[in-house]
């Protein structure tokens, strides 16, 4: 299974989500959702359920994501109605990164449930039909009661330490409700998979589809940006120099990212990939026939 | 956060004055009111700049904190501290923790405790969010440690720090 990840423009248009909606539409056979960004990097963009909006009239499934640091548990219960009632079918807890990463770094963050209680709290709205405050879900105090029926994910990041604690935090994870997990970008496959190994030792890839996520770049910047400025994060040396020798380090960039794709598919427990592509649409077309994931063989990728 | 009594009994300042000056130097806690540190390694989780109650977030680098890399992140030294304490509080991380109520906060957990509106785990009795504990993943390297023996001369106040 393949994913996308789509970041809500900034400007108050959404003309820019089109042209990456339209690759995904070509290959809308092989991509089962785009999951859009809630705000990312503690950084202002235009409303992730807005943007889930759009991917519905657009014909595409889309992924809701809701990050713990912007509002309390009264306005993401009430954001989950309303994905609902927008015919949100996916939906996807995150903590967020912390304000002081972002632009305002003098906000006040919120973090009124983390991201395990949030999930625990959604998963009683469709289990139960309650909402956290016990209140039931229904129109009117006379129409039947209604639980809302979504898929529940979650993310995890298999690079941070100690590996062991992410494995326990993955558990509690889906103890709380979720089904499926995204994880941070994988550079770093042997750690990637020990933490696989640890995660079929405990049975939880029974449990769960788990993503792995696929950052394709074009050239060695962004890794020295990751690597520097994002926390918890691995990337190996050797791969910046391999960007850093590349001829063409654009295709060298979609060759890193296949290979990848190559070992996540010899792990077990690794149900698909989440792709995230910032602003380079070309290079999901590209890694997708490079990776032979894609099952409409009459399209060419556009240069 | 917010303090909502207005005004406190003379008993309930006593056991808040009493609580911070006991758990502040045991626990560096931050009177959250609903105290969790028997399930948290006996270190206080609550200085977590994202206030997590369910373990680390992913962007912890050599038990560092992310928002703050001089700081140690609250949840690595609660993992370390409970896993040197002994399996008892080692299983106890595995405990899903419900929400917080914010109301608590600043207020004292042991007033709360005798009042009877949360119990010893510092969860809330009326069970409206209460959540189960799984067995523990038994993913966490393992081994006995000797270092509960400094527990024992607290005596009966021991009951509010064991796993
Ligand atoms: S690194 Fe640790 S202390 Fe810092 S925000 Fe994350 S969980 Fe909290």
């Amino acid at each position: 299974m393949v994913t996308v990840e789509l970041l809500p423009p900034r400007g108050p248009s959404f003309d820019s989500i089109y042209p990456q909606l339209e690759v995904v539409k070509r290959h809308r056979l092989t991509v089962a959702a785009v999951n859009v960004t809630d705000n990312a990097s503690a950084r202002v963009r235009v409303s992730g359920l807005a943007a889930c909006k759009v991917v519905i009239d657009e014909g595409l499934e889309p992924v809701f994501q809701v990050a713990c640091r912007d509002r309390n548990r009264i306005a993401m219960q009430s954001d989950l109605l309303a994905a609902c009632a927008f015919g949100v079918r996916n939906v996807f807890c995150v903590t967020g990164d912390f304000v002081t990463f972002g632009d305002d770094p003098e906000a006040k963050p919120v973090y009124d449930l983390d991201s395990i209680q949030l999930l625990h709290v959604y998963n009683r709205i469709r289990q139960t039909g309650r909402l956290s405050s016990g209140v039931e879900v229904r129109e009117t105090s006379r129409s039947e009661l209604v639980t809302p029926k979504f898929f529940l994910g979650a993310t995890e990041n298999p690079f941070s330490d100690p590996v062991e604690v992410r494995v326990r935090r993955l558990h509690k994870k889906q103890q709380a409700g979720a089904q499926f997990i995204q994880t941070q970008c994988i550079f770093d496959t042997d750690r990637m998979e020990r933490f696989m190994e640890l995660v079929c030792e405990q049975g939880l890839d029974k449990e769960l589809h788990i993503l792995g996520g696929i950052m394709p770049v074009k050239s060695h910047r962004p890794l020295e940006f990751i690597r520097d400025n994002i926390p918890g994060i691995r990337v190996p040396d050797a791969l910046i120099n391999r960007m850093k020798n590349a001829k063409n380090a654009e295709m060298e960039g979609i060759e890193v990212a296949a290979e990848t794709v190559e070992s996540l598919r010899s792990m077990s427990g690794v149900s698909g990939i989440h792709l995230m592509t910032v602003r380079w649409h070309a290079a999901i077309e590209h890694l997708l026939i490079r990776s032979g994931l894609t099952q409409t063989n009459e399209l060419q990728p556009t240069p | 956060m917010f303090d909502y009594s207005k005004k406190k009994s003379f008993l309930s300042r006593a056991f808040t004055s009493l609580e911070r000056l006991i758990k502040v130097s045991l626990f560096d806690c931050s009177m959250c009111g609903q105290c969790i540190v028997r399930s948290t390694g006996l270190a206080c989780v609550m200085r977590c700049p994202k206030q997590l109650r369910n373990g680390p977030c992913g962007g912890t680098v050599n038990g560092m904190c992310e928002v703050d890399p001089g700081m140690p992140c609250a949840w690595i030294r609660a993992y370390d501290r409970a896993h040197k304490l002994g399996r008892g509080f080692d299983k106890k991380l595995d405990l899903i923790q419900p929400p917080v109520d914010w109301r608590l906060w600043g207020t004292s957990s042991w007033e709360s405790i005798a009042k009877g509106t949360i119990d010893l785990d510092g969860h809330p009795m009326d069970g409206k969010l209460s959540l189960p504990m799984f067995p523990a993943s038994g993913v966490a390297p393992r081994g006995k440690s000797p270092a509960r023996r400094h527990l024992r001369p607290l005596g009966a106040l021991g009951a509010l720090f064991r796993p």
